[in-house]
């Protein structure tokens, strides 16, 4: 039994080729089903995700996975060259590969370090193996035992507690002034790649009402469209700011198109409540002095980068604690895994029981000086009783192996049949 | 004091100073572990505390808050049993560790003070008994608002500068802290009012000697009263929003606070042995 895992991440290849490599939810059943016909696999397994595509294999064959057939599986899958896939693709074998599926798993792998969205993917895409019959008794140990370290590694770090991009620290720091930010209303000004991040980031924190105000009406429209929320133009900004909570600026502009006088007249339309701006925008949006006025919170870029450069020195310091964890857990389950191999036990059961027939045969049939053909006629009864004693245990190991849910039966069997592990 | 009071106390005392120190590593730190250890010492002490004046109780067959020492061991155990309360029902451990220095400051006075050897010299009514567990319990509130206020102050302070701390990490919103802020607020004025109510009636009943409208600590209280109400009442306005209503808010605290040592240096029937 081997264990592989080959693939592609964030650091390795573009999102343009990631994109195009990722493997839909309703096309995973079909595409695990190619995999096996393709790699001559027991187990299969593919994580797609938008920062990787991993294929996880078991296989009992003996001897290496070429790399070169993993990249033609994903070529003819995702209609794509080879030589496109096989420079960026990455393999591991056994032990490295139980490492590098924790460390995915615990999100050290990540884009944004401590990120917990990868746990629900992973715990996906081991359902989806296992509901299309493509998990045995490696992966259900290996995959269940990774989502154990990797909830284990966000209890015992501080790894998740740090957000590591300009949007989410925005968000973030809108938390730290409002209560309930589903509640609040955000105003996004400037409705270009930014201002989409920042929309994105802010609907997935639960706020609903997004305004977004652009110079050209049509692409705050075009955004909210696609994404949810109102439109406003530019020449609105005055009337529709005092109804705002949180302000995100990211407007190409080159002079503040927010004055310390409109932030003054906001206020006082809002009586006091106070408001959150973050200005990402080169050159900035809002005047540095409205951060004077009481109940104002401004952020530029700056101050949003700073707080990101800490956060990622903060998560590092936090990879170094989780390793120790990562390597305790990886070393037991490959001992689990290794524990008891099925396939070496019932092969050690069958080779121990037809020894023990053949001597016994051998004896007797000595004694008894039968023919040529007698004697081929008791050695094959002697097979098929033997055969048939070991059907049943066979089966039922054979099918305790497979479901990985629990190693009783097996380790009787190592124990009544005087066997090794 | 007794043996047994002597280690209640004393012990309570211990776990305070812990919690001061754990909550600083945690608050710092950020981490976890050293915050849930502040929550368990404070706990502790206040179980120390119940004990000792439930204790007190049982012996004198009285209420068991009649003395300056009973009133501080009291108030730091409701501040202590508030802020954990908060802390666990509403997620905000900040709360446990902003409340642990206050609490432990508070037992140090009690403990340079020391327990009085003369008996109890509150009259043994449910009157007073309601009269003294209501303003001690305001008391509390009001220390809870006033830590609320510090902390928010802190964090706005933070916020303003633009910096992003590990203490930052621990803190809920200002929102969170203000919606604190004017609960304890609120709370305080209203169990106050109770605590002069009932106070002004047991005197009226009681027929106590002449002069007692005139004793400070029913004036002080009475200022305190005034003044929180005030505040209360502007906090909800945009003059005192925000800010400035932290500000108004700790400075009303000096009141509580000389309410509470009146007992200690003027005379009056209020004055604790």
């Amino acid at each position: 039994m081997q264990l592989f895992v080959v693939g592609v991440n964030h650091t390795r290849a573009a999102v343009a080729l990631r994109e195009r490599l990722a493997f839909a939810p309703t096309e995973l059943a079909a595409a695990l089903r190619s995999l096996r016909a393709a790699l001559h696999s027991s187990e299969e397994l593919i994580l797609s995700t938008c920062n990787r595509v991993e294929l996880y294999v078991v296989r009992d064959e003996p001897g290496g996975l070429p790399e070169s057939d993993v990249a033609a599986f994903l070529a003819s899958a995702r209609g794509l060259a080879a030589a496109e896939i096989e420079p960026v693709l990455y393999a591991h074998t056994g032990p490295e590969a139980v490492r590098h599926l924790f460390k995915v798993a615990s999100s050290l792998d990540s884009m944004v370090l401590g990120e917990t969205q990868i746990i629900a993917q992973v715990k996906e895409a081991y359902h989806a193996a296992k509901e299309a019959g493509h998990t045995g008794r490696v992966f259900n140990q290996l995959f269940q035992r990774a989502l154990f370290v990797a909830k284990r590694v966000h209890s015992t770090t501080a790894i998740g507690d740090r957000n590591v991009s300009v949007p989410s620290v925005a968000a973030r720091l809108a938390e730290k002034v409002f209560q309930d930010l589903s509640t609040k209303k955000v105003l996004i000004l400037g409705a270009g790649d930014t201002g989409t991040l920042t929309l994105r980031t802010f609907k997935e924190r639960g706020v609903t009402d997004i305004l977004v105000v652009n110079r050209t009406l049509a692409h705050a429209q075009e955004l909210v469209a696609r994404l949810g929320g109102h439109a406003q133009p530019l020449d609105q900004l005055a009337h529709v700011l005092p109804v705002a909570d949180v302000v995100i600026a990211c407007l190409q502009a080159p002079e503040p198109v927010i004055t310390p006088a409109m932030i003054h007249a906001a206020l006082q339309a809002r009586r006091g409540e106070p408001m959150f701006l973050i200005d990402i925008a080169v050159p900035r949006n809002i005047s540095p002095e409205v951060n004077r006025l009481d109940n104002v919170y401004l952020f530029n870029i700056d101050d949003l980068e700073a707080i990101v450069n800490q956060n990622l020195v903060e998560r590092n310091r936090q990879i170094s604690a989780a390793l120790p964890t990562i390597e305790a857990e990886a070393a037991a389950t490959l001992k689990d895994i290794e524990l008891v191999d099925i396939e070496k036990v019932l092969v050690q059961l069958r080779r121990q029981c037809h020894d023990i027939g053949d001597d016994e045969m051998k004896k007797t049939l000595d004694r008894l000086g039968l023919a040529a053909p007698q004697r081929e006629e008791v050695e094959q009864m002697v097979r098929r009783v033997l055969n048939k004693v070991l059907h049943t245990p066979t089966t039922a190991l054979k099918e305790e192996a497979h479901n990985g849910r629990s190693f009783t039966l097996i380790e009787l069997a190592l124990r009544l049949f005087g066997l090794h592990k | 004091m007794s043996t047994i009071d002597w280690v209640f106390f004393h012990t309570a005392v211990a776990l305070f100073a812990a919690a001061t120190v754990l909550g600083i590593v945690g608050a710092r730190s950020g981490r976890r572990g050293p915050v849930a250890a502040t929550r368990a010492a404070l706990l502790g002490a206040v179980i120390a505390l119940g004990f000792m004046l439930a204790r007190h109780g049982m012996e004198s067959g009285a209420f068991p808050v009649a003395n300056r020492f009973d009133a501080l061991v009291f108030s730091c155990a409701t501040l202590a049993l508030l802020a954990l309360t908060l802390d666990l029902v509403r997620g905000l451990p900040i709360l446990s560790v902003g409340a642990a220095p206050f609490c432990f400051m508070d037992a140090l006075v009690a403990a340079t003070l020391g327990m009085p050897t003369a008996g109890a010299t509150a009259p043994a009514s449910a009157w007073v008994g309601l009269h003294v567990v209501a303003t001690l319990i305001s008391y509390g509130l009001f220390a809870l608002a006033f830590i609320a206020a510090l902390l928010y102050l802190v964090e706005q302070r933070q916020l303003k500068s633009g910096t992003s701390t590990s203490l930052l990490g621990l803190m809920p919103s200002l929102e969170t802290f203000y919606r604190l802020l004017l609960g304890s607020l609120g709370g305080g004025v209203a169990l106050l009012t109770v605590g002069l109510v009932v106070g002004y009636l047991f005197a009226r009943r009681q027929g106590l000697p002449e002069g007692w409208r005139t004793d400070p600590k029913v004036i002080l209280t009475t200022v305190t009263w005034v003044a929180y109400l005030l505040v209360y009442a502007l906090s909800f306005t945009r003059a005192l929003k925000g800010r400035r209503g932290a500000l108004a808010s700790m400075g009303c605290f000096f009141f509580v606070m000389t309410t509470f040592w009146a007992t200690a240096f003027w005379t009056g029937f209020h004055k604790y042995v």
